[in-house]
């Protein structure tokens, strides 16, 4: 895999340097796609991360640098006549990405100089288990086709977001709008976790532990893990109305796998926008299996020349996959209000809010927060500081930032940004602290097609002395 | 640390300050005054104008726009240059363009020069708008202007007067509402980025105005309007950044991993939005010796929670009532089963909510490895 990932780079940096001799000059012709009716783009981004860390409870530190890249090809072909518009009546649009995620260097956990694996053969559940080298995920493929009536049926490695979140499947998503008033979408397929070829594990319900067990597990480690399972995830929305007016809308979505139900959810939203400064939003999502409202919001903002105003009332507690225990624990929700204001005077855009948070349980906890901000560009200066709090049962916190950015020729950006925060735990008296961090950064674009980016962090508070973290990316994307 | 570290440290360090001070000490952009950063950059790039004008006289606005703005009427791309050249303007300023003795000054500033008016980033065609019937002066609105300036270009809630839609502006039949009608694209989206900016949604267009609290909203945004977000974004950045692994650095501030702890309890942004806590925070919290499931030569002495945490009720029992995404950062199911598990499992200690017992039937017929988890053995029977 190393050797994949180097000739990554070697594939990277050829193509820079061709698309670097190919650049042109944007000012006066700028770069439009030509609309013929077979295209094909290409991405590649790379990214390289070093960090290193010290923890407060232990003389151990952390090493780790990870390179990641991540390629794509996308084809897209129109069918049929083109219309005064340029437009075909179906388009399909075929997509293939990859992503390499791969982890070397020191990667261990050290104590001064000596190097510990995470992983041990001789005993692998005693040591925490899920150090991996190398990723290879987020393979996919997928074929759309495009039609009329924003008709659109999908075949492949999609992504769904509606009411109940967002969720990568593997399978059909079919929506249409077969009239301005009415919008349908359903869907169906296989969920991309671990089990999925080469799937990424980060979109998983959250819950137990899900890797493949080996034979020789004892019955009482198997309480740490389960198995590794396919989960197949169905659902769709229908909505109806007009937004100016009064939407409605109504979803469902349920997950299953190899133990059962992993989770249920229906919801509902209404949206309206009576007035064009004025938007009423509310969505509920419920939990059927365990009788709960997961998450609700309220929220009306107004939207004027320089000001706009918004005011949210939200509830949420924690959802995990019905196959792990922590489903059924007596979970308390917590709600939040708040009021969240922007205001631009000429350059300068101020931005403030006030926060409500309670939890009630066999007594009540309640926060109040606050947050004001402000920033102005001035020529190719742009100038930021902002600060927020909270305070009251749970641990008070406190944070205010400063950013300074400077753009150059218009092909890039320079900047330090620094930062201070303020904590403390209330159950480790020794863990209080101000922790001041500062950032080096900056970007620029070499051609059209490549961009450059690189960021130098320092931080320190009495906790964790001093660390240190830099990252260095390239991004060359390439189209036709 | 060591010596070698912070040389490698230091060294990077002063090559960014001299990175920083090289840049800053570039000429100026060419984009710099005040009054052009009150408008947007991203669309009509900033111009250059090096003559003096007046719509307002009377000589001028008497006259049809296409008399100075030749072709105009004709012109269906947006880098036709259509601003007046010499030839419109000599017919009645042939005494101040004759050559020699002209009097290049009553129109141009300084040394005579052309103006530069970079392309707007538009695809636009002012022929299908003067055949449908479009007044010059309904998106042009200079009658009582000078110098016509940017400012003075429609912006785009200016053309929602006709090509708006879903609630937006007005959809007047024939005028498209497709963002890619107007909009460059790039790849199958909008394009976004240009050098010296980024193109991003007003406020009032679907309440999508990426501020600072976009990063909250933005989920029942997309929930809303997710078709309007595939306009300039791929699918695969949803994918990128929810994963964990590439993110804004908007999203967690400057040293976010000493803070991490505090904010998570509060959940407080939603960690469960981009991480799988039994991988990811369970993943760290073991290398660095915080988990039950940690090295031995990495645990601490003493463990990681205060004394009295389990007996004290605004200790653990609290805690994992509120963010229970905490404590599964570290913990295992068989740590709660220590206690929670029922009487020859566990401690017997029912994490159960008073209304359980009614729906206990239900769940342990959609999913028993849970019950099994915490009762043993075969699935259990309910109360």
């Amino acid at each position: 895999m190393r050797a994949i990932a180097v000739l990554s780079v070697l594939w990277a940096l050829p193509a820079l340097a061709q698309t670097w001799t190919s650049s042109q000059e944007e000012e006066n012709r700028p770069s439009d796609e030509t609309p013929g009716r077979s295209h094909y783009r290409v991405d590649s981004n790379s990214t390289f991360v070093a960090y290193m860390i010290r923890s407060p409870l232990a003389p151990v530190s952390l090493e780790e640098r990870r390179f990641v890249e991540w390629l794509s090809v996308d084809h897209i072909y129109d069918v049929g006549e083109r219309n005064a518009e340029g437009r075909t009546r179906w388009r399909l649009h075929t997509r293939g990405q990859l992503r390499i995620d791969q982890e070397f260097g020191r990667d261990c956990t050290r104590v001064d100089d000596t190097c510990y694996l995470g992983t041990s053969d001789d005993a692998p559940r005693t040591y925490q288990v899920l150090t991996r080298r190398t990723r290879l995920d987020v393979p996919g493929l997928s074929l759309t086709a495009e039609g009329p009536n924003a008709t659109s049926v999908g075949v492949g490695r999609q992504t769904i977001f509606d009411g109940a979140g967002f969720v990568r499947v593997d399978g059909v998503r079919i929506a249409s709008t077969p009239n301005r008033f009415v919008n349908i979408e359903i869907f169906g397929g296989l969920q991309v976790v671990g089990t999925s070829v080469a799937g990424s594990s980060g979109y998983s319900s959250q819950g137990t532990l899900r890797l493949p067990l080996p034979q020789t597990l004892s019955p009482r480690d198997s309480l740490i893990v389960a198995p590794e399972s396919a989960v197949e995830v169905y659902g769709g929305h229908l909505r109806v109305g007009d937004a100016r007016y009064l939407r409605a809308e109504l979803l469902f979505r349920e997950t299953r796998d190899g133990s059962g139900l992993v989770a249920r959810r229906v919801g509902g939203g209404l949206l309206s926008r009576p007035l064009p400064m004025l938007t009423l939003r509310a969505r509920v999502l419920h939990d059927p299996a365990l009788r709960r409202i997961v998450d609700a919001l309220g929220e009306a903002a107004l939207t004027l020349k320089a000001t706009s105003l918004r005011v949210r009332v939200f509830h949420h507690e924690p959802t995990f996959d019905l196959g792990s225990i922590w489903a059924y624990f007596d979970i308390i929700p917590v709600q939040q209000v708040e009021l969240v204001a922007t205001q631009t005077l000429g350059p300068v855009q101020l931005h403030g809010a006030l926060r409500g948070r309670r939890a009630i349980s066999d007594k009540t906890e309640r926060d109040v927060g606050g947050e004001l901000g402000a920033q102005v560009r001035l020529g190719a200066w742009r100038l930021a500081a902002s600060g927020w709090f909270w305070a009251g049962d749970l641990t008070p916190v406190a944070f205010a930032r400063a950013d300074v950015r400077r753009a150059i020729r218009d092909r890039g950006e320079v900047g330090i940004r620094a930062s201070l925060w303020r904590f403390t735990d209330p159950f480790r008296a020794q863990l209080y602290a101000s922790s001041f961090s500062a950032t080096l950064y900056g970007g620029y674009r070499l051609t059209e097609y490549a961009q450059v980016r690189g960021e130098f962090e320092y931080g320190y508070n009495r906790i964790v002395s001093s660390r240190l973290r830099g990252l260095v990316s390239l991004r060359v994307r390439l189209w036709r | 640390m060591k010596w070698s570290h912070l040389k490698w440290t230091h060294g990077l360090l002063v090559a960014f300050l001299l990175i920083a001070i090289g840049a800053s000490l570039q000429e100026e952009p060419t984009h710099a005054d005040v009054a052009e950063t009150l408008r947007g950059t991203t669309v009509y790039p900033p111009q250059e104008l090096a003559v003096k004008m007046n719509h307002e006289l009377p000589a001028h606005a008497s006259l049809r726009c296409e008399r100075c703005h030749v072709g105009a009427t004709d012109s269906t791309l947006a880098s036709d240059r259509l601003l007046p050249t010499e030839a419109s303007c000599a017919p009645c300023h042939d005494a101040q363009t004759q050559r020699p003795g002209g009097e290049c000054s009553f129109c141009h500033l300084g040394e005579p020069r052309a103006s530069r008016v970079p392309t707007a980033r538009l695809h636009f065609s002012h022929e299908t708008h003067a055949q449908t019937g479009v007044p010059c002066l309904s998106c042009h609105q200079v009658q009582r202007t000078e110098l016509a300036t940017r400012q003075h270009l429609p912006t785009m809630q200016s053309c929602f007067r006709c090509h708006g839609g879903d609630g937006v502006g007005r959809q007047v039949p024939g005028a498209s509402s497709e963002c890619s009608t107007c909009h460059l694209q790039q790849g199958g989206v909008l394009r976004t980025e240009f050098g010296e900016a980024r193109m991003l949604p007003p406020a009032w267009l679907f309440n999508m105005e990426h501020d600072r609290d976009f990063l909250v909203r933005h989920r029942w945004v997309a929930a809303d309007n997710g078709e309007m977000c595939t306009e300039c974004h791929h699918e695969n950045e949803c994918a990128d950044c929810h994963d964990g692994r590439t993110r804004p650095p908007s999203v967690h501030p400057n040293d976010f991993l000493t803070v991490h702890g505090p904010m998570a309890r509060r959940d407080d942004t939603r960690c469960a939005s981009c991480h799988t806590v039994q991988r990811f925070c369970a993943e760290c919290h073991a290398r660095l010796g915080l988990s039950p499931m940690a090295a031995p030569i990495a645990a601490p002495a003493g463990g990681f929670h205060p004394p009295g945490w389990i007996e004290n009720p605004s200790g653990h029992a609290m805690e994992a009532r509120r963010s229970m995404n905490t404590c599964t950062s570290c913990h295992a199911e068989r740590d709660c089963v220590v206690c929670h598990g029922a009487s020859g499992v566990g401690g017997g200690v029912s994490p159960h909510g008073p209304s359980f017992a009614p729906r206990c039937e239900s769940l342990r017929s959609s999913n028993p490895r849970a019950c099994q988890t915490c009762h043993g053995g075969a699935v259990p029977q309910c109360p």
